[in-house]
């Protein structure tokens, strides 16, 4: 049966691990910047451009490294994965 | 056995005279591999044309005993495949018991011409283990049946049949005449002529060395991760088809003595592809840890132990999985189409599926999905499949077939289109999920639950509003702070005449940027006077901090213009203002800390 070019993947799955630990690190500091900027302004002070700034950040940061922590673990732990 | 006996023999007594009048077998050689746990029957035949016209159709028959249990089918004519299909009825004046197969040629065979071809037909579980019980320790005997002519529509002028054992241990052959035993052979040479639908039963009853290992049902997950991965999931039921076992079971004389083992077998060896990866061997219970994988550059070698040794007739069942990278099983197809190529059955040797079924999981969002198949009797349907995040379930293609053996391993292609967007619906739905979170806290800060609203939840709340108009206000006294930084900048560059005559214009330059920030700084000041009194006059208070603070930047920048007017060396002047620099710029600094800590309240 004829085959084309080989797919690879988007990201070679050696960097899994480093990605997975640098992303959630980042996205724990960053949603700990956004709590804190939550609880050391009044609801007059915000600015609702810097909250969304770093929420978005945030949750960018901890959506990717929750899946490349799935990525990273759930095949040896459960044998299958996303 | 016996009623087929009886009945070829009466259906023999019905030999119709009509026989096809188009071929004649003028030499069939038969040869019936028995050395496999399966028989693989090698009929080599030179059959003539003696019809009117070029044909092009052969038919080719078994007692259907052995038919059922047919998986491979193939007709040669020098060493190419000819099209093959299961005859619904048989031909006519065929004897009952009968099921017979059209071999289509590629080209026709001319009038008067003879052809050479090869019929060769792998059939399982045909087998009959005679006696069915033995005890441990005990030899294998099984019985084959099957016809001993070639079973064909056709006149057979000249034919053979051979039996190859793999051993030679025989207890009896029938028919005995025109039979002779040689080794591990039972041979019948020449078998003269004989007419259409000569039947005369061939039984064989023989020592069998090798173990039955039968996989009643295989189901193969194979799930494509375009992240990178290919995992592989197989469910196997084997049990040992052979003699089965009866009375006790001694651990001991089997492990002692080769002939505790006889018919059993401990183990199955797969071939695994070389870069298979994160292997596992479990079953029901948990990880099954008897077993020994060897990696070699061409393939991986997997021995996989059963939990205990399978005695004739035991059964025992386990999941191996593993994982490929998507390099050398996925591909690129033109128009934005993907191909997986994979193996259809197992990679264990020596083991015959009577349920195969190989499901294919594909990326949620996959579209197209087309299967190109080896064979044509593979069973096709959907599935869904729910797993991680998933919303609306994986398209899972669904392959069945019964009654594989290993030769039919091969690949087989699924088509399908995957966009890069598709992919990304799994990361977007993690960020998602995370933004909601965050949104929902933002939201909830903004929200006041305060039942009673009383004077001292005013006070807060003013208190609140003034303390967010500071903080603009902060935005002001930084500006101011850097215009103090850059006079103080000023004072220090001033190394000569001319940048003294110039310094006056610059202060000027610098003040004048100060004077609509004061403008501003005042609107907002008495903004916050309205909402709280004591917090606007800590604010007044630090503003006109400011202000003295430029007072001593300028008289800093007129000594050191004085200094050097008087002609006195730059950095002379500067070791002798050294001490005001550091205390202006100190006291900057501490004016901008107040500053913050009044905007945290």
């Amino acid at each position: 049966m004829e085959a084309g070019a080989p797919v690879h993947p988007p990201v070679p799955m050696a960097m899994y691990p480093l990605l997975a630990t640098v992303l959630l690190t980042v996205g724990i500091v960053a949603a700990a910047l956004f709590f804190l900027y939550q609880v050391t302004t009044t609801r007059y002070s915000r600015k609702i451009a810097f909250e969304g700034l770093l929420g978005l950040s945030a949750s960018v940061a901890l959506g990717l490294g929750t899946l490349f922590l799935l990525l990273w673990l759930a095949a040896p732990l459960f044998g299958s994965v996303p | 056995m016996s009623r087929l006996c009886t009945v070829l023999v009466l259906a023999a007594c019905l030999v119709a005279s009509a026989a096809a009048a188009d071929f004649v077998v003028e030499n069939a050689s038969r040869r019936i591999n028995l050395k496999n746990t399966w028989a693989k029957a090698i009929d080599t035949l030179k059959a003539k044309n003696t019809g009117d016209s070029d044909l092009s159709n052969f038919v080719v028959c078994y007692p259907e005993s052995i038919a059922s249990r047919i998986a491979v089918l193939k007709v040669l004519i020098k060493k190419e495949k000819q099209e093959v299909a299961p005859l619904q009825q048989a031909p006519q004046g065929a004897p009952a018991g009968v099921s017979c197969y059209q071999a289509t040629f590629k080209s026709a065979v001319k009038k008067g011409a003879t052809v050479d071809l090869d019929v060769v037909a792998t059939v399982t579980g045909v087998f009959k283990p005679n006696p069915a019980k033995i005890a441990q320790g005990e030899k294998q005997y099984v019985e084959y049946y099957d016809n001993l002519y070639l079973l064909s529509p056709y006149e057979v002028t000249e034919q053979s049949s051979t039996v190859l054992l793999p051993t030679s241990d025989v207890r009896s052959f029938s028919p005995q005449d025109g039979g002779s035993k040689s080794g591990s052979k039972v041979s019948y040479a020449a078998l003269g002529k004989q007419g259409p639908w000569a039947v005369q039963q061939l039984k064989v009853h023989f020592h069998h060395d090798k173990p039955f290992k039968r996989v009643n049902s295989l189901v193969r997950e194979i799930e494509v991760s375009h992240w990178g991965n290919i995992y592989v999931e197989e469910t196997y039921e084997i049990q040992n088809a052979g003699s089965q076992h009866t009375g006790k079971f001694s651990r001991l004389t089997y492990a002692h003595s080769p002939d505790g083992k006889t018919n059993s077998f401990p183990d199955v060896k797969a071939h695994l592809p070389a870069a298979a990866h994160s292997l596992y061997y479990k079953d029901i219970i948990g990880n099954i840890s008897s077993s020994d994988t060897t990696h070699t550059s061409r393939e991986t070698l997997i021995e996989v132990r059963l939990r205990y040794p399978l005695m004739g007739g035991w059964k025992t069942d386990f999941t191996l999985g593993y994982s490929v990278p998507l390099e050398g099983f996925l591909y690129r197809r033109p128009k934005g189409k993907l191909r997986l190529l994979m193996d259809l059955s197992t990679s264990f040797d020596d083991v015959w599926v009577e349920q195969l079924t190989t499901r294919v999981v594909l990326p949620e969002g996959a579209k197209h999905i087309k299967a190109t198949l080896p064979f044509a009797d593979i069973q096709q349907s959907w599935d869904k499949k729910f797993t991680y995040l998933d919303t609306a379930g994986r398209p899972v293609l669904v392959l069945s077939k019964s009654n594989v053996v290993p030769e039919q391993n091969k690949p087989f292609a699924v088509d399908y289109s995957f966009t890069f967007t598709g992919m990304m619906r799994e990361p977007l739905l993690l960020i998602s999920v995370f933004a909601a979170f965050f949104a929902a806290v933002a939201l909830y800060n903004r929200l006041d639950f305060t039942i009673t609203r009383d004077e001292k939840w005013q006070e807060g709340q003013a208190h609140d509003k003034a303390l967010g108009l500071i903080q603009s206000l902060t935005e002001y006294w930084d500006r101011e702070a850097d215009v103090l930084d850059r006079l103080v900048r000023l004072a220090h560059s001033i190394s000569n005449r001319p940048s003294a005559d110039a310094a006056p214009a610059s202060r000027q330059a610098l003040e004048a940027e100060l004077r609509p920030l004061d403008e501003q700084s005042k609107a907002l000041l008495s903004q916050v006077e309205a909402l709280s009194p004591k917090l606007a006059a800590a604010a007044r208070n630090h503003g006109d901090k400011s202000k003295m603070l430029l007072g001593r930047a300028a008289k800093l920048l007129s000594d050191k213009s004085d200094l050097i007017k008087k002609d006195v060396a730059a950095h002379e002047a500067s070791a002798k203002l050294a001490g005001a620099t550091r205390q202006l710029e100190e006291a900057i600094r501490e004016w901008v800390d107040e500053g913050a800590k009044l905007a945290q309240g």
